[in-house]
């Protein structure tokens, strides 16, 4: 287990580099040694490093392409996710086995071929070059995204076990980069909140707003203890599916009552949630989302017939990582 | 690497301590899968009357010391064998995961065993030996009819005499109560507020004590109410020193919500275990319910253990604890919620002693969030303490 000290410096060096990054570019990270980290300690560096995309509001670092690299072994591919919304038009491959769709992020561009993790832990190696792809334009602007279809190669299956690691990896990055849009938020609010006088006292001096701020802290804490748990059992997709449900539920519980604690200030462009608030749904709609993803997770424990909890000796000796304890929360405003 | 400090993570914070832990679960599991069918017959049912339930949950007791395992994570100068929390914490883990009953006597032992080892080492050893083999039973005398969570404002009072301390008063909500041996009561010793408080080690069989059972929504006798009419309490059973009470009333406050927690979560695992194989998987209510109540599980599991670390080591686990307890309180009302979704028209309807025993655990939920300090006043402490949300303008 990392000293907090150590586990801060790496979260600075990383909010620098990702800061330095051109877009649709790893070069920034290159130099900062990413790939030496994630050899020697890949929950750090997923964790800093989309927590720090998160905090930034990067939506051009395709630091999916890292996943890839780390999982499958084949050097730096593009990665492309289901979103919840497409569901449905985005079948198994054993149901329909030659055509998807999907969401590419960070990208300046559509490669010709690339790989997509599905909902189901499940991922396949498209062709695009014959497809219509188009550039992904919504509710969050500063996301470069990219609409991708393609067919299947036949001749370059991704290997199952490799897929299901891969599902795993991007389901808990996915989640670290909504628990750091939930920190940042309730960062906000809980400043907001105190600075902000009415009826002749801060506003968190009102418990109904205390209790809300507090509830909010005590979601994003469990769901980074959930985010933990996955990583001590990295390649259990229950676990990794119920993080990223737990990251999702946590930024909504903060959307809302973060909002509404911010009032008419939190509605202006120049106070700035929104940002994160559009990012936040963006983030939650990929793969498996807060809406529905609890009930995925209850059928997954249906399958199982049983309800494992992390092994004890799995537990053992961990401690707590200091993004776990939300040091970061309260801050300075 | 640039900015990057090289260090492998992983690996114990203290090594002897994993090393027990790891020592602890090897072979009790062992132990555990030769016996569990006899200590299976000698269990206590949930859903019985309590004092069955406890009565026969003192045959698993002793069933477990006689082959030492209770004994485990307790002083040897106090009766046990030695070794830390940790060890009562796999005893407690692999129990549920063995299908078998944590015994309510290890609740009360969890929160009072630590403050006699620690404040009143001559109790310990007298008493200590008599609860880990089922001969005796605790209680906690805390709250009173209006000294609840707002426990400094308690008015039971302890005079000195000649021959120790004169204990007048009541307390109210007394887990087993009316089925202890003896109490631990936290009286006044002088002026209102939490600085005068002091912690007493009183026999409930002397004629100057009534108890009284209450029962609870469930229909069971979950606590009681004791009253203490000029008990004579011997100078010897003062836990601590005058005036001690509070810091020893917040020192049993980290176990009962960091060892009560993670003995739960291995309770709650089972019960949710159970409702999984009864669910129908076409249900999405139940699905959606299940799903819910696993994401509070482990989470609370994740955190709990990291607290059960800290105090094992005799660290202080602080103020984020209060997560926890509202943690523990969501994820009991979760598993119970699930279980009650799981059962639908069983659960409403069904006589029979699994569901009337589900039904009681239900009820029982409910007041997760209210017992050992009501989930709102841990709001109030984690936004002083851990977000400091200060009232007066910056």
């Amino acid at each position: 287990m990392r000293k907090p000290a150590e586990e801060e410096e790496i979260s600075r060096s990383a909010d620098r580099a990702i800061a330095e990054s051109a877009p649709g570019a790893l070069t920034a990270l290159d130099d900062w040694g990413v790939d030496d980290l994630i050899a020697l300690d890949q929950e750090t560096a997923v964790a800093v490093l989309f927590e720090s995309r998160g905090r930034q509001l990067r939506g051009d670092v395709p630091l999916e392409r890292l996943l890839t690299a780390s999982a499958i072994g084949r050097g730096r591919e593009a990665l492309a996710v289901v979103p919840v919304a497409s569901k449905a038009a985005a079948p198994e491959p054993a149901e329909q086995p030659d055509g998807f769709d999907g969401l590419l992020l960070g990208e300046s561009s559509c490669p010709a071929s690339l790989v997509l993790a599905t909902a189901s832990g499940a991922a396949v190696r498209l062709r695009t070059e014959d497809a219509v792809n188009r550039p992904a334009r919504g509710l969050d602007p500063s996301v470069v995204a990219w609409h991708v279809s393609g067919r299947i190669d036949p001749g370059d299956p991704v290997a199952p076990e490799a897929g299901r690691v891969l599902g795993c990896l991007i389901m808990r990055a996915l989640a670290h980069e909504l628990c750091a849009v939930t920190d940042h938020l309730l960062r906000r609010a809980v400043c907001h909140a105190s600075e902000r006088i009415q009826f002749g006292q801060p506003l968190v001096a009102l418990q109904v707003v205390r209790h809300k701020l507090v509830d909010v802290h005590v979601m994003a804490t469990a769901a980074r203890a959930v985010l933990s748990s996955s990583w001590l059992a990295p390649e259990d997709w229950l676990l990794a599916c119920a993080a990223k449900v737990s990251a999702g539920s946590a930024f909504m519980s903060s959307a809302r009552h973060v909002q509404q604690i911010c009032g008419g200030l939190g509605f202006t462009d120049e106070f700035g949630i929104h940002q994160y608030i559009r990012r936040g749904y963006v983030l939650d709609s990929l793969l498996l989302g807060s809406c529905g993803g609890e009930r995925e997770v209850g059928a997954a424990l249906a399958s199982r017939h049983q309800v494992s909890p992390v092994p004890l000796t799995v537990l053992v000796g961990q401690g707590r990582r200091r993004r776990e304890e939300g040091h970061d929360r309260p801050g300075r405003c | 690497m640039a900015g990057v400090v090289a260090e492998a993570p992983g690996g114990a914070a203290d090594p002897s301590l994993a090393e027990e832990a790891v020592s602890m679960h090897e072979s009790l599991t062992g132990w555990l899968e030769v016996n569990r069918a006899a200590l299976e017959a000698v269990s206590g049912m949930r859903g019985q009357a309590i004092e069955t339930q406890v009565a026969e949950e003192r045959e698993l007791i002793r069933a477990l010391d006689e082959a030492g395992w209770t004994r485990r994570g307790w002083p040897a100068d106090a009766g046990g064998a030695g070794g830390t929390a940790i060890s009562r914490a796999v005893l407690y883990d692999r129990l549920a995961a063995a299908g078998l009953p944590i015994p309510e006597a290890f609740v009360l032992l969890e929160t009072l065993g630590p403050v006699l080892t620690r404040y009143a080492p001559d109790l310990a050893r007298r008493h200590l030996p008599g609860i880990l083999s089922g001969r005796t039973i605790w209680a906690q005398g805390f709250s009173e009819p209006d000294a609840g969570s707002d426990l400094a404002a308690l008015r039971c009072r302890a005079e000195p005499s000649a021959s120790g301390f004169v204990l007048r008063g009541q307390k109210t909500w007394t887990t087993l109560g009316h089925l202890a041996d003896f109490a631990l009561v936290l009286a006044r010793t002088g002026e209102p507020g939490y600085r005068d408080l002091s912690a007493f080690w009183v026999d409930l069989a002397d004629p100057h004590v009534t108890v009284r059972p209450i029962t609870a929504a469930n229909g069971r006798h979950e606590f009681a109410e004791m009253f203490f009419d000029e008990v004579v309490i011997p100078a010897g059973h003062l836990i601590g020193a005058i005036g001690q009470g509070w810091e020893i009333a917040m020192y049993l406050l980290q176990y009962e919500r960091g060892m009560y927690a993670w003995l739960r979560q291995a309770v709650l695992h089972n019960r949710l275990a159970t409702g999984v194989n009864l669910m129908n998987p076409a249900d999405h209510d139940a699905l959606r319910a299940v799903g819910s109540a696993f994401i509070l599980l482990t989470a609370l599991r994740r955190r709990s253990w990291a607290t059960v670390e800290q105090l094992a080591a005799d660290l202080s686990p602080g103020p984020e604890i209060s997560v926890d307890k509202i943690l523990l309180a969501q994820a009991e009302q979760a598993v119970h919620d699930a279980v009650r979704t799981i059962g639908a028209a069983a659960f409403l309807f069904d006589g029979g002693e699994e569901w009337s025993m589900r039904r009681d655990e239900w009820f029982y939920s409910r007041a997760s969030s209210i017992f050992g300090g009501a989930i709102d006043v841990q709001r109030n402490i984690v936004a002083d303490r851990v977000l400091k949300l200060s009232k007066s303008a910056r």
